[in-house]
């Protein structure tokens, strides 16, 4: 080609190399953006392809009893775990082949004892299958294993990369139904329960949240000491490939064990009363069979610790760990007895006669009646015929003679006690429920055990804001209807006559439910004799929990202090046993009643047991102390309910220097003396040693 | 036939980078490459390094051949190439929803369409060289445009659309060169551009039937808004942008990629090696292999302008335009501009036959480089 005849082609070569200078120029220029401009936006992206964070379970701390006696803790169970980076790292021999081995190890031990090494290869490559997204978690092929599979595997080691026997902390409750209402269970959190244990003081103040899927405790002292019982989950930060199998594992925080929950609670004692609790009413049972459940509650009355707690139906928590059948969800949680129900803490009783020490301490604060004055034991000592209508004849058809207050609480009176009643809620109207809930009945307790019952003190101000609403607004809705009704008649009325003829209806018609509403009150809201009577007596509106009148004996006997009941002692470190919390008792007040009156109370109360209703302990001989005895009517009169008691027995002792408080209910026990009573006894003995 | 005084002759800067490029590619690869074949770290860079062995006896042959000799096959090389093609859709074997492999052995294939765009080149080259001066009219352009046509349409039943585009800015950029009327052409090119756009839009807002793969449909879409399918189609290019730009300034250094090194990053020794360059290392990397791309391409520019005659300039342009267009569609699609085509980074990717068809078309050049137009004195 001669230099001329080249001329325009070199023109398009240049035109090529322009072209070939912006292509490089764009695709620089693009390289610029990604990388320097946007480059950290796209590391954060790449970064977040290969990091996963793995927690690491911390091991739940044990629960003991006051003498450090185990009731919960937690145990490994061996599970057999195949991890990928290390089957993967085993370059000498094909990882399938590994599989294969290991099946023909497990084939013993697998639930299936039809199938075949094939196809438990084949089980387990499956499980492998469904596990690809968390490869970079170690996986479970088999749960519970045996020492003699611990072994083989251990022996076999080198055969089986990637194959080891993992312990895996799990909850175990080794006395079972020992104070397991007390103690609780544990299971993963719920969406709901999420907000609810965030709110936890502790867990606040350390900043702690939950998160779905955390295993916490659903009820009882696992539930109320969640956050210590915990411990701190550790952190593994674990590198993935595309296929979620691990390339790198570094542990960024060791967990650190949970605390030790030391309980007030006396694991014999416990025992002791659990067990003659039970005893009591599989007699009961053989005679009417709703007899199933009952509670019972022992307190230290000089500090309010919780020494027993009792609750029947039992419940074992290790039943109610993994995966549960629909009996054990029937047992523990649909039943009408359901064994989840802690009743000595949640269970509403009317304490029958077990009440009458207060009516006693208010009377005599009320300045009513004197500890010497006596009564005569007939229904006529009730006032006019009308006001015996109100009332109740002496228990059991029985004839005390002339009664004063020591006799009256020690034969448990219902005749006296209705007459000292009404001079009570005649002369001071709130007096009864003041004194009710200075001693802790009708009160929340405090006690540190999630879902304890609040119960009823009544009153006649109580039960005028009790019902008083309820009337009020049935009144409204029905004068609201009348002008509704009358309201749109008159509007469409057309001459005057005809319009002041429905307005003179309208007015008629709501004064009818005035005068309605007026007889309802009469009836229902305000304060009658028979209330008074009944609720003189510890029945009525009278509704407690057994730990509320445990403490309410105790606040008696003590002097007139009230504690606040709790349940856990102090909380130590597992590793070092340092002391991290030590709980003391806590004074929530005084019972505003004199020494006197209370010492006249507590000698009645001793009555009781040496020829009084509760004169159980003759064949122990260094009993010293006092009782009442109950028999709490389930329904109210005239029902069939009626028929149907619950037997109620409240304690303490020694006398001098008093040193526990006993109260139990017995269901559908008739008398309390021979049920909850026979507890009672049983738990003194054990406490005591007496024989 | 070979002189020695023909050595003179020789564009060492043009050797040196095209070496370097050859080097790159097994440095790149030996760390691309590594997780591929578990347990055979080097399976793929002992490959390559045979590919390559063999492929610069190839070169060197070609470059000692006057190239003016292939002149006198170029029909039976153009009956060749629709051969090899056509056979494609008889004995081929599938992969991924498309056939372009030819099996030899159990395990070694060849891919036809690696080779055809040599073929176009040296036959198109001859075909435009006859023609010269006498493309000024528009049907002038008839006759090139169906010698292409025939087989592009083989290609694009394939289906490979990546190779059938490359043909035709094959065939683009040797008109421009023969001599086309840059007006008349020029406007016919960008016309066909404007017809093609308005009836993708037609399709996709009107429902406009093509005779397009719905899988290629789908690629355009992708390349549109790659974000839109994370884990789906658009999850190729959404992981290799996130390759090249977690890269940065630096990279993350060689073997420390995450991307590639942990399977995040699909096909990352073939058509998206570019991807582990930008992230391991950096931004000074893609831009230094660029670099030699350029370099290498300026060379072969002005190997095409001192060519012997309109013959050796076409090829050579033709493997501008070829290489070119490889780079700027491979590197634009891992960097998320460019839509997904199975087209490698040429010299660079992993491949039996795209390394000897690319090293192929690198001996050509040198042999037109060799027979250059005698310098005057």
């Amino acid at each position: 080609m001669e230099e001329k005849e080249r001329k325009p082609f070199r023109r398009r070569l240049r035109g090529l190399m322009v072209v070939v200078f912006l292509v490089f120029g764009i695709l620089v220029f693009n390289l610029w953006h990604l990388q320097v401009a946007e480059g950290s936006y796209y590391a954060a992206m790449a970064k977040g392809n290969v990091m996963r964070l793995v927690p690491l379970p911390a091991t739940r701390g044990d629960i003991v009893d006051r003498s450090g006696e185990l009731l919960a803790t937690s145990v490994p169970e061996f599970a057999l775990t195949l991890d990928w980076l290390d089957l993967q790292k085993s370059m000498s021999t094909d990882w399938k082949d590994v599989i294969l081995r290991l099946a023909g190890f497990v084939k013993p031990y697998w639930p299936n004892k039809a199938e075949s090494v094939q196809n438990i290869e084949e089980d387990i490559l499956v499980m492998i299958q469904a596990h690809q997204w968390t490869r970079y978690q170690p996986m479970t092929i088999l749960q519970n294993v045996p020492k003699t599979l611990r072994a083989t595997v251990a022996e076999h080691q080198e055969e089986l990369p990637g194959v080891s026997v993992d312990a895996v902390p799990v909850r175990y409750y080794p006395q079972h139904t020992l104070a397991g209402q007390v103690l609780g269970y544990v299971r993963q959190i719920s969406q709901g329960e999420i907000s609810q244990f965030d709110q936890n003081p502790d867990a606040k103040k350390a900043g702690f949240r939950y998160q779905p899927g955390d295993m916490v405790g659903k009820m009882g002292v696992e539930k109320a000491y969640d956050f210590w019982l915990r411990g701190v989950e550790g952190e593994e930060q674990v590198e993935v490939d595309n296929n979620a199998r691990p390339v790198a594992k570094t542990v960024l925080k060791q967990p650190q064990p949970g605390k030790t929950i030391h309980l007030t609670l006396d694991a014999k004692l416990q025992s002791v009363v659990e067990n003659k609790l039970d005893q009591i009413i599989k007699g009961l049972q053989q005679q009417n069979p709703n007899a199933k459940a009952g509670a019972a509650v022992v307190i230290d009355v000089n500090t309010g610790q919780i020494l027993a707690m009792a609750s029947e139906p039992a419940m074992d928590p290790n039943a109610l760990i993994g995966n549960i059948s629909v009996a054990t969800d029937h047992q523990y949680f649909q039943d009408k007895d359901a064994a989840s129900f802690n009743r000595a803490l949640t269970g509403l009783y009317a304490p029958g006669s077990t009440f009458k020490m207060i009516t006693a301490l208010a009377a005599l604060k009320a300045g009513v009646v004197t500890p010497t004055e006596t009564i005569n034991d007939v229904k006529s000592s009730l006032g006019s015929a009308p006001a015996q209508a109100q009332g109740f004849s002496e228990w059991g058809g029985n004839y005390f003679g002339q009664v004063d207050l020591y006799k009256a609480i020690a034969m448990s009176s219902d005749i006296y006690f209705q007459v000292v009643g009404a001079r009570v809620f005649k002369a001071n109207s709130g007096l009864v429920k003041q004194l009710a809930n200075e001693a802790g009945l009708g009160e929340y307790s405090g006690v540190d055990l999630p879902g304890e019952a609040k119960g009823i003190a009544p009153s006649p101000a109580w039960k005028k804001a009790y019902y008083g609403p309820y009337y009020k607004k049935l009144l409204q809705e029905k004068l609201a209807a009348i002008e509704t009704k009358y309201g749109s008649e008159i509007a469409k009325a057309t001459d005057a006559k005809q319009k002041a003829k429905l307005q003179q209806q309208e007015a008629l018609q709501k004064n009818g439910a005035n005068v309605w509403y007026n007889q309802m009150v009469a009836q229902n809201v305000d304060w009658h004799l028979y209330d008074s009577f009944n609720n003189a007596i510890g029945q009525g509106y009278n509704y407690y929990t057994p730990l509320q009148l445990a403490n309410y004996v105790a606040t008696i006997v003590n002097g007139g202090k009230h504690y606040q009941p709790y349940i856990v002692n102090e909380i130590t470190d597992p590793v070092t046993g340092k002391v991290i919390r030590q709980y003391q008792p806590k004074l929530l007040n005084t019972l505003a009643v004199s020494q006197t009156d209370l010492d006249i109370v507590k000698k009645a109360m001793s009555d009781t047991t040496s020829y009084g209703t509760g004169a159980i302990f003759g064949n122990v001989p260094q009993f010293s102390g006092g009782a009442k005895t109950g028999t709490a009517q389930l329904g109210s009169k005239n029902t069939l309910a009626a028929q149907t008691y619950n037997g109620t027995f409240v304690a303490f002792a020694p006398y001098n220097h008093p040193q526990i408080a006993f109260a139990g209910v017995v269901e559908y026990a008739n008398h309390g003396v021979d049920s909850a009573g026979m507890v009672c006894k049983a738990a003194f003995k054990a406490y005591f040693g007496w024989k | 036939m070979f002189e020695r005084r023909i050595f003179r002759n020789l564009d060492f800067l043009f050797l040196l980078f095209f070496g370097l490029l050859l080097g790159a590619s097994l440095l790149i690869l030996s760390t691309a490459s590594l997780n591929v074949d578990p347990g055979h770290p080097y399976h793929y860079v002992k490959l390559q390094a045979v590919w390559i062995m063999t492929g610069l006896v190839l070169v060197a042959a070609i470059a000692a051949f006057d190239y003016e000799k292939i002149r006198r096959f170029t029909w039976s090389l153009y009956g060749i190439n629709l051969v090899l093609l056509a056979a494609v859709f008889l004995v081929g074997s599938s992969a991924k929803g498309a056939t372009r492999w030819i099996p030899i052995t159990s395990t070694v294939s060849i891919q036809p369409s690696e080779f055809a765009k040599l073929f176009i080149i040296i036959t198109l080259a001859d075909f435009l060289a006859k023609r010269q001066g006498k493309l000024n009219r528009f049907r002038d352009f008839l006759a090139p445009f169906l010698f292409v046509l025939v087989p592009l349409v083989l290609v694009y039943k394939q289906p490979d659309l990546g190779t059938s585009m490359v043909f035709v800015a094959i065939f683009i950029v040797m008109m421009f060169v023969a001599g086309a009327n840059p007006w008349k052409f020029g406007s016919l090119v960008l016309g066909t551009v404007l017809v093609v756009s308005l009836a993708l839009w037609l399709h996709f807002a009107h429902g406009l039937p093509l005779p397009l793969q719905d899988y290629q449909l789908q690629r355009l879409i992708i390349f549109a808004n790659p974000s839109a399918d994370t884990t789906g189609g658009g999850y190729h290019v959404t992981q290799s942008i996130w390759a090249i730009g977690s890269g940065g300034l630096w990279g993350k250094g060689y073997r420390q990629g995450t991307q590639g090194r942990f399977n995040f990053l699909p096909e990352h020794h073939t058509d998206f090696i570019f991807s582990i360059v930008g992230e391991e290392f950096g931004f000074i990397g893609a831009v230094t292999l660029l670099f030699i791309y350029l370099i290498f391409i300026l060379r072969a520019v002005g190997i095409a302008a001192k060519s012997r005659d309109l013959y050796g300039m076409l090829l050579s342009t033709g493997v501008v335009a070829m290489f070119v267009f490889h780079i700027l569609i491979n590197v634009g699609m891992t960097s998320g501009i460019m839509p997904v085509t199975g087209i490698p980074l040429p010299l660079i990717s992993y491949g039996g036959s795209t390394m000897w068809a690319n090293m192929t078309a690198a001996g050509l050049l040198l042999s037109v480089n060799l027979r250059r137009q005698k310098l005057m004195f």
